[in-house]
């Protein structure tokens, strides 16, 4: 029996765009007061909704991660996380509009880059995996398998 | 967890990060606030437990910070928050020579400031960690100050200051507004030493 892969090269770019949020997401877990105040600089949320925003954005990263890594929800987890990207594509581009030279926040605290034009092309690349590696055949959400030849 | 609905899959993984997200700041021994407070400081006749503005007394502190030099402004605490000081206060601090920081926009800034101010504009410079660290380390008290009445900016970069170290930051409530109504020393253009 031959049994054919899918194309793994969508899976691969699944697994590439869920550790990248898995990264992310550990980062900002680890200092959640300091996430907030990097929302707080974004001047987009009332301030009643930032602490909520930091408590709980970063352990939905981080879910939508495993799901792509450990293939568990390749469609959901892909459409969450480029719908992630959509929206922090959003608030850099916004923050660049308005000439805000803050910390990105992308990586948490520890992450020295400021929102800008490397940040909103960093995200482009992330919201390019989420498209490309999302499942468009029923056998993209598998993993990849080997040709195993039936012995005779 | 493979749905059938890629919309079902992705809402299911919000509302589990969403549940774990909560259930971690509840189990945290230092859970942020559920619901975040304005950033506001301390007012400083509440820190010292005086109610008088002006000039420290005979009897305050003694003066001195590293090496036996002379604290000029011994009188003034630390804090892990800002300190807020009303315009008698500000008066007082700014004929005494105190470093000012403007944390408006740069052009407003050029408009007009306070005369001696260090343009600081937050929005601009809230991810220069150098130039933050550089301000946090100045030895002798910051006063911060922007356009007063609804303006954060000064409140923000106060914050950051004391993030980044520094203990004695005090914020001017009433702002370049209330220094120019009162009509105290102004400049206009960029700083002048």
């Amino acid at each position: 029996m031959i049994t054919h892969g899918p194309t793994g090269w969508r899976y691969l770019l699944r697994i590439a765009l869920g550790i990248v949020f898995i990264w992310a997401a550990l980062s900002k877990i680890a200092d959640p007061a300091g996430f907030a105040s990097q929302i707080h600089n974004y001047r987009l949320l009332p301030v009643p909704l930032e602490n909520l925003l930091a408590m709980t954005l970063p352990w939905i990263e981080l879910v939508g991660g495993l799901a792509l890594v450990l293939n568990l929800s390749p469609r959901g987890g892909t459409l969450l996380l480029g719908g992630l990207c959509v929206v922090f594509f959003v608030a850099i581009g916004q923050a660049v509009a308005r000439n805000l030279d803050i910390d990105c926040g992308c990586f948490g605290t520890k992450d020295a880059s400021s929102t800008g034009w490397m940040a909103l092309g960093r995200d482009v690349v992330f919201l390019a995996l989420a498209w490309f590696g999302y499942p468009r055949r029923p056998r993209d959400d598998r993993a990849p398998v080997t040709r195993r030849a039936e012995a005779v | 967890m493979n749905s059938t609905s890629p919309w079902g899959g992705a809402v299911v993984l919000v509302l589990l990060g969403t549940a774990l997200g909560l259930a971690t700041n509840a189990l945290s021994p230092k859970p942020l606030d559920w619901i975040a407070q304005p950033r506001t400081g301390v007012s400083l006749d509440e820190l010292t437990g005086s109610g008088t503005g002006g000039a420290p007394g005979a009897g305050d502190r003694p003066a001195g910070n590293e090496a036996g030099k002379p604290d000029r402004f011994s009188d003034i605490p630390s804090a892990e928050f800002p300190i807020e000081v009303d315009l008698d206060r500000t008066r007082s601090l700014f004929d005494r020579g105190i470093i000012l920081l403007d944390a408006r926009d740069k052009e407003e800034f050029l408009e007009g400031h306070i005369r001696g101010a260090r343009s600081t504009p937050y929005n601009a410079i809230a991810g220069d960690l150098e130039l933050m660290e550089e301000l946090a380390s100045h030895p002798e008290p910051v006063l911060v100050y922007c356009g007063g009445g609804n303006c954060e900016l000064s409140m923000d970069l106060a914050f950051e200051l004391i993030s980044n170290g520094h203990s004695r930051v005090l914020v001017f409530m009433g702002g370049y507004a209330a220094w120019d109504e009162a009509g105290y020393p102004v400049q206009r253009g960029e700083a002048h030493p």
